[in-house]
């Protein structure tokens, strides 16, 4: 057996599903700051535009 | 833990101690069984109590101190909800070397017994990490809530398969 924990939780129906809607929440906060973040603007391309005005 | 105690009258269990433990256990169960909160009982291999605790709406919180008496012991509690061993459950009997654990649902009661060749507790959570990785990325993909939750709820079955657990399913 491992060292002895301080206390252990052993978790409830509803607190198993709590845990782990908290674990989809953060999974989703990771995707959503990923796809939030702002392109990275290409330097031909704004070459490209210049030109052309 | 993040909630208080839901008051159950711990006092009312009525508790006779001339029972062998398998008796003595299906007489505590039934008189759990339909509490709206967890309740948790510990038993020693010769039927003492060791441990007895109301749960909150989310968690029976247990010390270290009651964790020492665990291995070799008897832990039952009930789901109020009725349904099987939790992910939770399976670990607790693993990493605290637990003789049995019990959870009520209903009319029935789940047992779980440690294997002839002890718990492997390594094992268990190489499959549990596995396996909760797979739905976390296939939730990363369809962002679907419920089939992830479904998934989980179904995670400790699909332990003890493939883990080969000894569980029977006893009627109260």
């Amino acid at each position: 057996m491992n060292k002895l924990p301080e206390f252990y939780d052993l978790l409830t129906e509803q607190g198993s599903a709590e845990a782990m809607e908290r674990r989809l929440d953060a999974i989703e906060r990771e995707l959503g700051s990923v796809r939030l973040r702002p392109a990275r603007r290409r330097k031909g391309v704004q070459g490209k535009m210049k030109k052309a005005a | 833990m993040p909630d208080t105690p839901v008051a159950f009258d711990l006092a009312g269990i009525r508790l006779d101690f001339t029972l062998p433990l398998p008796e003595l256990l299906r007489s505590v169960e039934r008189q759990i069984a339909r509490a709206g909160v967890e309740v948790g009982f510990v038993f020693g291999a010769s039927g003492q109590l060791l441990v007895q605790r109301v749960g909150s709406a989310t968690a029976i919180r247990f010390t270290g101190h009651e964790l020492s008496l665990m291995p070799g012991a008897t832990l039952t509690h009930n789901h109020p909800r009725r349904g099987y061993f939790s992910a939770e459950d399976l670990l607790l009997a693993h990493q605290f070397d637990l003789w049995q654990l019990n959870a009520v649902a209903g009319r029935y009661v789940y047992q779980l017994t440690r294997p002839v060749a002890g718990w492997d507790e390594a094992g268990l959570q190489a499959f549990l990490e596995s396996e909760t990785r797979k739905i976390m990325r296939q939730f990363a993909q369809d962002r679907n809530r419920p089939a992830a939750q479904a998934k989980r709820n179904a995670l400790a079955q699909k332990a003890v398969k493939a883990l080969s657990l000894n569980v029977d399913k006893v009627l109260l």
